[in-house]
């Protein structure tokens, strides 16, 4: 592309933007948002997650916006990680992803001799898990990710005393809960206010 | 051909999706493509910080089609709508 073609194509843009913003206005734009009671934010964190408040609908636009996604992500991995319920692969491959690792970088931080391929093969439940490798996944998720959701209470004890239960033997049509979670302002030990996602008691 | 096109939008792009304060909004459409394709926001997030713009559509909005890879470097691309001003990216699409 020549220079001018740039400056027209970022001209286009700008006068996109424009245009955009005559017709919606930041006032009329407010008026359209609506908070959703409930969210179901499964398909954005991967592990079943309901948000409850903060998700703000904009009914013109038909989208979602999540406030500190992020945040919310790591917060439904450490709950996920503390309930007493197996993993099951996509459980894994989501939480992975919360971590931002890859297959290797997983297995690296699990164990030097956990091969990347064992943890494709956990993920696709083409092998399953031992109940000691389970509780080291989840221990290396807390701890990468406890720092990103500081609403929800983790301490190592917490995973070392958890007893699995595997509860699709009985019913193979288990569904996991859902993880509820409501956005909090907590008082840091430094005295600053964060925003965090809290786990809502079952 | 990456990086030769669009030169300026993928710089607009990448700046945004990586500021921390970026705000994402997912249309229903892209989150139904995200489950059946099984990607998450991290993935999607991921190939936007890392992606280029290949083609910038005229409709409601302007949209940017990105070529981009999910975590595991699997292809993804990404319909956006990006508003540099406001620090906000619409997600429209995920393929």
């Amino acid at each position: 592309m020549n220079g001018k073609q740039k400056d027209d194509s970022l001209r286009s843009v700008s006068r996109g933007k424009v245009a955009l913003a005559d017709q919606v206005g930041p006032r009329q734009e407010k008026m359209m948002d609506r908070e959703l009671k409930e969210y179901n934010a499964t398909p954005l964190v991967g592990l079943r997650t309901t948000v409850c408040g903060s998700a703000i609908l904009n009914e013109v636009d038909d989208t979602v916006e999540v406030p500190n996604l992020r945040e919310l992500a790591a917060a439904a991995a450490v709950a996920r990680c503390l309930m007493p319920i197996r993993l099951r692969g996509y459980e894994v491959k989501a939480i992975r992803k919360i971590m931002r690792c890859t297959l290797a970088e997983l297995a690296k931080r699990m164990d030097e001799r956990t091969a990347p391929e064992t943890v494709s093969r956990w993920e696709s439940e083409a092998q399953a898990m031992g109940g000691y490798a389970e509780k080291i996944l989840r221990l290396v998720a807390c701890e990468a990710l406890t720092a990103d959701a500081p609403g929800v209470e983790y301490k190592a004890s917490m995973i070392a005393e958890l007893v699995i239960i595997d509860p699709w033997r009985a019913d193979p049509e288990f569904e996991v809960p859902s993880i509820v979670l409501t956005r909090v302002r907590l008082k840091e030990q430094s005295g600053s206010i964060i925003n965090a996602w809290e786990k809502k008691a079952a | 051909m990456i990086g030769t096109h669009y030169v300026s939008e993928t710089q607009i792009l990448q700046r945004v999706a990586r500021d921390p304060q970026c705000r994402f909004r997912w249309t229903f459409h892209a989150q139904e493509q995200m489950v059946a394709r099984r990607i998450t926001a991290e993935d999607v997030i991921h190939a936007l910080m890392h992606g280029h713009v290949m083609l910038e559509e005229y409709k409601k909005d302007i949209l940017w089609r990105v070529d981009g890879a999910d975590i595991d470097g699997n292809q993804l691309g990404v319909s956006v709508a990006v508003n540099e001003s406001a620090i906000t990216i619409k997600v429209v699409t995920a393929f």
